[in-house]
Parts: structure tokens; C-alpha cells; sequence
């Protein structure tokens, strides 16, 4: 899930620009963003990083400075469609970030301008969702949507509509509320993770359960609960959801300059294995521990580290100043680092089978960074809480990650050429 | 005692309201003595671990929490909820790994879907020669 760590100064000091207020953006149906060519990348052959992909499977994305020129730093974006479900009544919503941490298409509510029928549990009451981010929660009702990336639909889909407009956050709904644009920072979030559901069988049990984590609500009137929702009601994967090219997605962005890119297009192909555009190839296959974790040895040959991949955090986060030896900035960038000079790295990436890759990577420092510019493979920060406790991830492998390469996810319970997914892969 | 409370263990709290924990959360308890304070750790049912840690006075200055989803924040915050939501809604938001520093309280947070972590750490309960960091 994951997105983007930027604070308030960070967007002054590169970006310099007010937020604005919410502006709706639509598009009449079949408006999907503009067809866009990479700028070319580093890899040849198979679905290769910056390689111009076609096919009826393949949706465009950019990284560019968000909706509204907020000045999101390393934000991947794509536009999504919304449909009333069995009609053609659609709209197109743009810069939905893209995020291969979290699962489901999350909108938010003053956004939608077709109508959407409430999404109900086995009661036959209107849900809603209490969605952590690692520093939000999204609030808002729960709504039934035939939805389309590029020519690909998911027909009577459960989406999550980010808004107080139906129901107000309820007091057990805690952390920094998300429930507009300014919290958002994105016109929605299209969730493209390793699980069918967001949730998935814990919110299936009986609300009163413990184990139930009450995500979901069952509302009456202006009154939510937590409620039990069965797996087939809850926030799902929409690619899963897809008659064909259901097993996974594929992200390939092109290599950026150490200067920094304004806009860098790319593309999303859905399905692994399923057409001639989305073969494994050489791919490196990365399977992942039942807590969907990977390892990073680092240095190359070096201890080895919990980790994650997501293309929602913007910089590579990873361990500590203490342990790195690389100066970490202060002031309103102190979640970042400052090295002297661009410092270069090695580590290996490392499936729970013990088959990995090397990866070289760049560490820049963060204040040096062109304020005119809002895409950068070398942003990275310390991984906070980092090494409090050995059980959670030292490496946040984020968006600059995906530069130059072709990243692969694959769905869980999927069959894939590779075997059923959870994985991630890439070359 | 175990259905008498409903209680939460709030950060700053008495760690007697631990045991009230154990019974709501329907947890199992581990107790770890560390040199200048304790760690009571409480596995939900959900899979989420919490610890709680609990200094000599008996009060507790830090909670952690990782695995499964994120727990309850005003509970495990009590009375310093309202400043660190105060504190988070001030930065754009972010969803990649968080360190909100506030004046005598350190918020880390991190994760993604399904597995979560975090700690918050009032500074000034702080053992004599222990960082943030160094509760384990």
C-alpha cells in the first residue's frame, strides 16, 4: 500500500505549491488517459522496463506531480473507470494511485458523479470501511461498481467511497482520518496487491469475534458497526476480478536520470503468463513468507532483513543511519537521506526459498534534489522503528524501485506459470 | 478480577490495567523483565502482538504493536490521542513509513495491508539510558 512519505516540507522545498481545493475531474465514459510512449529504458525483450507494450491487456500509468500539480513526489498514477453496474453510465477518473501494497479501487466520494448502489452485507444493510494506511485511515461507505482499466472490466465490483458524505467516521475508526482530498492526495487509490481482499477471512467472522480486526460497518440510518462480511462482499482485487489476465499485474517504468524527470510515463499490463506480452521470461521469481514478506541481504552476502516491495511509498526505506552510514537529512527531510554525495549500493533481493537477485541501487542526498523535478530513482530514507523490533520490515522497497525494471505481482490462490501466487518477480 | 474491567492500558497508565487487557482482548500474556523496565506482551486473537512497556514506577511509557492489523490508537493512546492526530493530520499524507516527533512522545508507524507495526513512546518515562529504539 503504501504510498507516498512526503511531508508538508518536502512538497515546499521541491514543489513550492499550494494544495488548492478539490477540483471534480471527469471524463465522459471511454475517456481513459491519453495513449503516452516511454521514454525509453534500460531492458530489451519479454515485457521489458520502458518497453511500449499493446494489447488489449495493458493500461498506461505516469508518474508525474499528482492531481491538481499538489507536487506528490514519486507518485504512479493511472485513470480508472466507474461504471453504475449493467449500464454505460461511466466515468473516468484520473490520477488513482497505483499501489501494489494495498488491494481494492478506492475513490473518493466527492468524485462520483454516477450513481452507485450501496454494497450490503448478508443483512441486507449498507456497509462501510475503516481502511488503515500506515498513517491514515480511509473512511466511507462501501459500493457496488463495474469497473475498467483501460479495455479490461470487472463487472459488480465492491469499491471503497472515501467521504463522510453518508456516514461520519465513527469513534472506534481511529488514526489521521482520511476522508478528503487534502488527506488523500490522490483522486482515489487503485489497489493492485497480492491478496483477493483487503481484508479477507478475518472480517468474515462474527462481528463479536476477536479475531474479527472490524474493518468493515454495517450502517442503520447515520449509525455503523462492525460487522462480519463474507469474502465475496468485501473490497476486492479488481484485476482478480477480471474474466482473463487475472493472475497478476505487471508494472514497467524506464530508467530515470540521476537529475530527475518532471513525468515519466509507463504501464501496467494485467495477467502473468497469459498473453504474449506478459511472459515471466528471465524474470527473477521472489516468493514470499505467509506474512507476504521477502528478505534483502545487505550488503551483498550480508545479514539478511524483512522486506517488503510497493510501489505506493515513494522513496527506499531501509534500516538506520547507524547502520548504513548514511547521513540522514534534518529538519523537515529528516525522513530522508543526506549522504555527502550520491552514494551506490548493492544488496540482494532474496525469495523465502532462498532464490534471489542482486540489485544495484542509489542513495542521493535528498535536499539536493531538483525542486523543478518530481520523479527520483534515488530518493531513500531510514525505515523508522527500524531495529525496534526484528519481526517487521527493515526494507521498504518503494516506487524508485520500479525504475528500469519490470515488476511483477502475482495474486494469491492464482495459478501462475510460475506457480500459484503470492510472488513478486522482476528483471 | 478478569471480567470486572473494562479498561483499557493506555500508554501513561498503571500497568495493573494490563490484566483487564488480557481479559478484553481474550490475549494471551507474556511477561519479559529487561534492566530498568518489563514488557508485557499481549498476542490478540487477530494476530496482532501488543507490548506494553512498563517501567519501574509501574507506569507504562511505551507501546508497540506488529503482525495483523493496527490496534484500537485512542485506546492505546488514552489521553495523548488527541495531540497525535492533531500532529498527523498536519503532515500531507503519507503511506509510506512514519516518525512523528512530538514533545515528549515519539510515534513510529509503518506496515501495509494486514501487517502492521508501530510504537509510541512517551520520552519523558523513558528508563534512565534507554532509546526509543532500544525497546525490544
Amino acid at each position: 500500500m503504501l504510498g507516498k512519505l512526503t511531508t508538508a516540507s518536502i512538497f515546499m522545498l521541491l514543489c513550492g505549491c499550494g494544495g488548492g481545493s478539490p477540483r471534480t475531474i471527469f471524463t465522459p465514459s471511454g475517456g481513459t488517459s491519453g495513449s503516452s510512449t516511454p521514454i525509453g529504458g534500460s531492458q530489451t525483450g519479454g515485457a521489458g522496463g520502458g518497453q511500449t507494450a499493446t494489447g488489449s491487456n495493458v493500461l498506461d500509468v505516469v508518474v508525474d506531480s499528482g492531481p491538481q500539480g499538489i507536487g506528490y513526489i514519486n507518485g504512479i498514477f493511472a485513470s480508472v473507470t466507474i461504471c453504475t453496474p449493467g449500464t454505460t453510465t461511466c466515468q473516468t477518473i484520473d490520477h488513482m494511485l497505483v499501489d501494489t501494497g494495498s488491494v481494492g479501487v478506492r475513490v473518493l466520494e466527492s468524485l462520483v458523479a454516477v450513481p452507485l448502489p450501496d454494497a450490503t452485507g448478508t443483512s441486507g444493510q449498507a456497509l462501510a470501511e475503516c481502511f488503515p494506511f500506515v498513517d491514515g485511515t480511509a473512511w466511507g461507505p462501501l459500493k457496488t461498481a463495474d469497473v475498467q482499466l483501460g479495455s479490461e472490466s470487472a463487472s459488480g465490483l465492491t469499491i471503497h467511497v472515501i467521504g463522510e458524505g453518508a456516514y461520519a467516521m465513527p469513534n472506534d475508526c481511529t488514526g489521521a482520518p482520511i476522508t478528503n482530498f487534502e488527506q488523500l492526495a490522490a483522486n482515489g487509490i487503485l489497489g493492485v496487491g497480492i491478496y483477493l481482499q483487503d481484508c479477507g477471512p478475518a472480517c468474515a467472522l462474527s462481528a463479536l469475534s476477536a479475531s474479527n480486526p472490524g474493518l468493515y460497518y454495517a450502517c442503520v440510518g447515520a449509525a455503523c458497526s462492525v460487522a462480519s462480511v463474507p469474502l465475496v462482499q468485501q473490497v476486492s482485487h479488481p484485476v482478480a476480478s477480471f474474466p482473463a489476465d487475472n493472475n497478476g499485474v505487471i508494472i514497467q517504468l524506464p530508467s530515470v536520470a540521476a537529475s530527475g524527470a518532471v513525468s515519466v510515463p509507463g504501464q501496467m499490463l494485467f495477467g502473468i503468463g497469459t498473453q504474449v506480452n506478459n511472459a515471466l521470461g528471465g524474470a527473477t521469481v521472489i516468493d514470499l513468507d505467509r506474512y507476504g514478506y521477502f528478505g534483502t541481504a545487505f550488503p551483498v552476502g550480508g545479514s539478511a532483513y524483512t522486506s517488503i516491495l510497493d510501489s505506493g511509498s515513494n522513496g527506499l526505506f531501509f534500516l538506520d543511519s547507524a547502520t548504513t552510514n548514511l547521513k540522514q537529512c534534518t529538519g523537515g527531510l529528516s525522513s530522508f537521506y543526506c549522504p555527502t554525495a550520491t552514494t551506490n549500493l548493492s544488496a540482494t533481493l532474496l525469495g523465502a526459498s532462498g532464490i534471489g537477485a542482486n540489485v544495484d541501487f542509489s542513495v542521493a542526498n535528498a535536499s539536493r534534489l531538483s525542486n523543478s523535478a518530481f520523479v527520483f530513482s534515488d530518493l531513500a530514507g531510514p525505515m523508522p522503528g527500524f531495529p525496534t523490533d526484528p519481526t517487521i520490515p527493515a526494507f521498504d522497497w518503494g516506487l524508485p524501485f520500479f525504475f528500469g525494471r519490470s515488476v511483477y505481482t502475482a495474486i494469491e490462490n492464482q495459478d501462475t506459470p510460475a506457480g500459484v501466487g503470492p510472488y513478486l518477480a522482476f528483471f | 478480577m478478569l471480567l470486572s474491567s473494562g479498561a483499557r492500558a493506555a500508554l501513561g497508565d498503571d500497568a495493573s490495567a494490563v490484566v483487564a487487557d488480557q481479559a478484553r482482548l481474550r490475549a494471551s500474556l507474556q511477561v519479559h523483565h529487561k534492566a530498568g523496565y518489563a514488557i508485557h506482551e499481549l498476542t490478540a486473537p487477530t494476530g496482532t502482538k501488543v507490548r506494553q512497556f512498563v517501567g519501574e514506577s509501574g507506569k507504562i511509557f511505551a507501546i508497540s504493536w506488529s503482525g495483523g492489523w493496527r490496534p484500537n490508537l485512542r485506546d492505546i493512546m488514552g489521553a495523548h490521542y488527541d495531540r497525535f492526530i492533531a500532529a498527523a493530520r498536519g503532515r500531507r499524507i503519507a503511506r509510506g513509513p512514519v516518525r512523528i516527533e512530538l514533545p515528549g512522545m515519539v510515534v513510529v508507524m509503518g506496515g501495509r495491508l494486514r501487517n502492521f507495526y508501530g510504537q509510541v513512546t512517551l520520552t519523558d518515562l523513558l528508563p534512565t539510558g534507554v532509546a526509543p529504539e532500544d525497546l525490544r
